[in-house]
């Protein structure tokens, strides 16, 4: 399915919520403005750099040395202009060449949300792009150019990193490059690498698999689409839209894997159709209900109340599997459990009727306890339809 | 830019040729860069530090070639090797419940890392993560899975808490880290930052070089890793994985458990060093908090790299008073290591706690003097004490105090001191001018009873005076503040002419301002400065003029008016622009530094509260209308040296004047002087005649 850019505000991604002004946090004020003033020095810094590294280099290594890395590099990233310059919002962000005819990947955005959208090599050319699919469970997006012969990124030459793998990040963040300027490298290692779905609720995004966490200020407006290679310019990932880790109010400087974006990527390339990210399907048909298995909590007071155990029905699953007033709830099903509020959160999003495994604190010990839940068989007259009166 | 323009070729032959990173240490140009501008929040500072890591990037990018046993892979390779070492040592931390905002900012939630210090199952981490004060704390072991850990103490001066699990696994499965030896730790060297919040199963890691040792006043070393929550309370280890320190949040300028927070991932970080750790790990074992030792004494001169240590007050029931320290004793060694200025001074006392024993060598009179004593944690707070009397502004034409004004009833009063005497000494020291005359006054106490020499005329007296507390009524009608009256404007007569306007723009800060400077007539004298902090909404000079013009010209204050940095809202960071804004009046001007004051009005009025009560000495007096102080403020008791009268302004209802009630009950637990004035109703700013009753207040700020 080819989805033409127009279209692309009735898509659910496409609302501009995850590119949403950094400055407007409610969170801490104050670090923001550090945060990005820094590595905005720090990335000047290294455009001077990148040039005169390069020219020396070439002095002394030749054409094996680092600067045909970054050269080679450098030709294969694009930067991509297109809606936005409202509220806040930029009208840029970065992509990758990756086929000789002009295939451009990028990130799913409201940026790519108009007609015209620009795509600008790093010899200057301009391309007016056309939007081939996306993905925007993957917030990915690949952008067609009407070109031949162009230096590309080869997905399946695509290698994996490790933590302390070194990396560098091309991207044309901050919209530092215009014209035939090159794109801004960052340099930095792989801190870690970590799943957003085993986060539950902490990050805003669809994209639910894994990341490389990077120790480098990458992930700034007009980044996201920018690869990440390692230091001999092999394709690691994609630099991910702006991110904020909701629990630890840290903005997150990411990039996924190009091995979990291939498939999507062969889909869209293919023609195929991708799937829309659906929330309808992750609700439960019947949500969770404490009281249900006959287990109240102490009332919520702040939205930082500990979740405790006010009292136990008896005879009840709750009384069945041993709780007992007082008992502090850790774990429900393996997954933390913070506070009240978070507890309503999980019973809202969890389906009924299964068995639930809690960890849970009684004095200084820690106990798993398991609540079998009783089947309950419905009231004769909710199962039935009422009588229909003349 | 230029900074790092100008050390570009030099710089770069260094990164490129040669000196590569082999040994684990970096070449030495970073540090000779870093260390070279010693305050941290200056520009060239930054761009030192940006240089710094484009040497990394130079040295490296040039070694990354095809081969895969090159320099580069293999620093790749060290860096692993030294996180697999210490990973087993760093443990994962969660926790639940616990309050939602600390110091009025919402607190994340999300996990924190911890170091295991102990094979019996202690393990150390960073205060910042447990400032919500967790119902439940949960720590992770590798194969063990979560275990309940109890907080057994904290450590106060250095941001640090340490915990106990229970059950504590058997032999062997706690790791205990191996410590680097102090003497290896050195800038320029790698320093791997490791956390365990972002990945279940390993570690996080961020890589960067030691800056600077003995930071924070000899607490804390610097690192330009990559140092946020997630990483706080993990180990900052060398390439070989051995633990230099212990991250947290740290700032120079202040205290408690999130300050320093705001430098998150900006390239300034902080670790404690584990042997400092180690050192008092007995102690907090015992379940005992460390807090920062006290001495009690006040400093002469604000310029701590210039003013020699000299005791300009030390009050009695300090230890350093009990031991024998008085005012005038210039220190010369602390614990054996002589010091020259104040800074000098803060290096040496701000490793100790309290309880530890400090020997002071003092000079007086020419004689060296050895006290001994035991620091304190907390000093009874100090109360100003009042003679009963206004200086006249400008009269320093000959020695002594030209007094303007007697307080009816004040003890300067009952002791027979009248308006137009001139103080010449208090307790048989001479006084040059008033600021000696405050000097004085500064080392002692109400209740006192001190000697004064008056003269009167020709005529001089000898007079016994009672020392009393600083008043918190506002005087009645005063008299002018200065002698060649008749030349004054009269109040109220001023037009936009008879002063000048201008605008304030300051380098890097966006926050309009501007200043209006009332015209003085000959002699000139000092002028006294009075910021305005508008509610934040609409912005109108002519106004704001009209309302303050009179007042200025009657007291000779310069008229400050800047405007939040962002839209309408005050920011902790607008303190730093106005901070920056007075030191320009500063230098442009003659001001006097005890004729500062901060008015405010809602939001304005919370920032002139914040201005006044975290940067001490700066006011003389901060006036807030319908404001309360932020939650994140935590009044410090005032120190002899500065002082400091706060006027709070509000209506019978609201929510700043709920707050107020118990923070005005601290601020005067500390001895502040608070004038509360009562407002028939919430919302509005001062009518005129209670805008008269504030100046009048203003006025009366210099009284000694």
């Amino acid at each position: 399915m080819n989805v033409r850019g127009n279209e692309l505000s009735r898509v659910p991604g496409a609302t501009p919520q995850f590119c949403g002004p950094i400055h407007s946090g409610a969170l801490p004020q104050a670090p923001q403005p550090v945060a990005l003033r820094w590595p905005v020095a720090l990335m000047v810094a290294l455009c001077f750099w990148g040039s005169a590294v390069a020219a020396d280099a070439k002095d002394s290594v030749g054409d094996n040395g680092p600067h045909s890395v970054l050269d080679r590099t450098q030709s294969k990233i694009v930067k991509v202009f297109g809606a936005g310059g409202l509220r806040g919002l930029k009208a840029y962000q970065s992509g990758m060449l990756i086929s000789p005819a002009g295939h451009v990947l990028t990130a799913y955005s409201y940026v790519l949300d108009t007609d015209s959208v620009t795509v600008v090599l790093d010899d200057g050319r301009r391309f007016e792009a056309k939007l081939v699919g996306a993905d925007p469970r993957l917030e990915i997006a690949v952008l067609k150019c009407e070109a031949t012969d162009l230096p590309c990124f080869d997905l399946t030459a695509a290698v994996e990193g490790r933590i302390g793998t070194r990396v560098l990040a091309l991207s044309n963040l901050f919209g530092v490059a215009t014209g035939d300027e090159q794109a801004s490298v960052q340099h930095g290692v792989i801190s870690a690498l970590s799943t957003l779905s085993a986060r539950h609720g902490v990050f805003s995004t669809p994209y639910r698999g894994s990341v490389y966490v990077l120790d480098a200020m990458t992930n700034n407006p007009g980044a996201a689409g920018g690869a990440l290679t390692d230091s001999q310019g092999r394709l690691l990932g994609i630099l991910g839209k702006e991110l904020r880790n909701t629990s630890s109010n840290l903005w997150l400087n990411y990039a996924i894997p190009i091995s979990e974006l291939r498939p999507a990527i062969e889909d869209i390339l293919a023609g195929k159709s991708r799937p829309q990210p659906s929330e309808i399907a992750r609700r439960p048909r019947q949500a969770l209900d404490l009281a249900g298995l006959g287990l109240l909590l102490v009332p919520n007071v702040t939205d930082a109340t500990p979740p405790y155990v006010e009292s136990v029905q008896p005879d009840s699953p709750a009384a069945h599997a041993g709780l007992a007033p007082d008992d502090l709830i850790l774990f429900i099903n393996g997954r933390l459990v913070q506070s009240l509020h978070e507890m309503q959160e999980l019973c809202r999003t969890t389906e009924a009727g299964g068995r639930l495994e809690m960890t849970i604190r009684r004095g200084a010990e820690l106990k798993v306890i398991a609540i079998e839940p009783k089947v309950i068989e419905p009231k004769a007259s909710e199962s039935q339809p009422a009588e229909v009166k003349p | 830019m230029t900074t790092l323009l100008q050390n570009r070729n030099s710089t770069q032959r260094r990164g490129c040729l040669g000196q590569r990173p082999s040994s684990g240490a970096l070449p030495q140009a970073p540090n000779a860069l870093a260390s070279r501008n010693e305050p941290v929040k200056n520009r060239s500072f930054l761009m030192a530090v940006a240089a710094a890591l484009a040497i990394v990037v130079a040295s490296w990018m040039s070694t990354a070639t095809a081969l895969e046993d090159t320099p580069g892979a293999r620093e790749e390779d060290a860096v692993r090797a030294a996180v697999d070492r210490v990973a087993p040592s760093v443990v994962r931390i969660q926790t639940v419940g616990g309050m939602e905002t600390v110091d009025g900012v919402l607190q994340g939630s999300g996990p924190s890392t911890g170091l295991i210090i102990s094979a019996d199952g202690y393990i150390v981490s960073s205060a910042y993560n447990f400032a919500r004060r967790p119902t439940a704390i949960l720590v992770t072991l590798g194969k063990r899975g979560n275990i309940p850990a109890k907080l057994v103490a904290a450590d106060h001066s250095r941001a640090l808490v340490l915990l106990k699990i229970d059950p504590v696994p058997e032999d062997g499965e706690l790791v205990v880290p191996e410590p680097a030896p102090a003497s290896e730790v050195r800038p320029g060297a790698w320093a791997i930052a490791v956390g365990r919040t972002l990945d279940e199963k390993g570690p996080n890691i961020s890589v960067g070089i030691v800056s600077a040792v003995g930071r924070i006043w000899g607490k804390a070393l610097q690192t330009d890793a990559k140092i946020s929550p997630a990483n706080y309370g993990g180990p900052l280890v060398d390439l070989r994985g051995r633990v230099l320190g212990v991250l947290v949040p740290m700032s120079p300028m202040a205290g408690g458990e999130t300050a320093g927070a705001e430098w998150y991932d900006s390239g300034i970080g902080f670790a404690v060093p584990l042997a400092d750790v180690q050192r008092v790990l007995p102690d907090l074992r015992k379940g005992k908090n460390l807090e920062t030792g006290l001495m009690g004494v006040s400093l002469k001169g604000r310029d701590m790299f210039a003013a020699e240590p000299i005791i300009a007050a030390c009050p009695p029931g300090s230890p350093a008073y009990e031991a024998g320290a008085r005012p005038g004793d210039k220190i010369v060694a602390i614990n054996g290591r002589s010091v020259v200025n104040q800074a000098q001074m803060r290096h040496q006392i701000g490793p100790l706690y309290a309880g530890d024993k400090v020997r002071l060598t003092v000079l007086r009179d020419k004689r060296e003097v050895v006290l001994t004593f035991s620091l304190t944690d907390k000093l009874p707070p100090f109360e100003h004490p009042f003679l009963g009397i206004l200086p006249l502004h400008g009269a320093a034409d000959e020695p002594g105090v030209a007094i303007r004004y007697v307080y009816p009833d004040s003890p300067a009063a009952k002791a027979g001191i009248k308006a137009g005497d001139r103080l010449l000494e208090i307790e048989s020291q001479p006084l040059a001018n008033v600021a000696a005359a405050r000097d004085a006054l500064n080392t002692l106490a109400p209740e006192q009873k001190i000697a004064l020499l008056v003269a009167r005329g020709a005529e001089k007296l000898k007079l016994t005076a009672n020392l009393g507390h600083l008043p918190t009524d506002i005087p009645g009608e005063l008299p002018p503040a200065r002698k060649a009256v008749a030349d004054a404007k009269k109040p109220g007569s001023g037009k936009l002419t008879a002063g000048k306007t201008t605008d304030i723009k300051l380098p890097e800060l966006t926050n309009k301002c501007f200043a209006y400077v009332p015209t003085q007539s000959a002699p000139p004298v000092a002028y006294g400065v009075l910021v305005w902090l508008g509610p934040g909404d609409v912005f109108d000079r002519e106004r704001t003029l009209k309302q303050w013009q009179a007042m200025c010209d009657a007291q000779g204050l310069i008229l400050l008016v800047p405007q939040p940095r962002e839209g309408k809202r005050w920011q902790p960071d607008d303190i730093d622009f106005i901070v920056r804004a007075l030191e320009r009046l500063d230098k442009t001007y003659d001001v006097d530094a005890d004729r500062i004051v901060a008015v405010g009005h809602q939001g304005g009025g919370a920032a002139a509260l914040l201005l006044a009560l975290t940067r001490p000495g700066l006011l003389s007096g901060a006036a807030a209308c319908d404001a309360a102080l932020p939650a994140s403020v935590r009044p410090e008791p005032i120190e002899p040296t500065q002082r400091l009268a706060l006027l709070l302004a509000h209506g019978p209802t609201g929510p700043a004047a709920e707050s107020l009630a118990p923070q005005i009950a601290r601020l005067r637990e500390l001895k502040y002087p608070v004038t509360e004035m009562k407002l028939p109703q919430a919302g509005r700013f001062l009518n005129e005649a209670e805008q008269g009753e504030l100046a009048r207040w203003v006025d009366s700020l210099d009284r000694l």
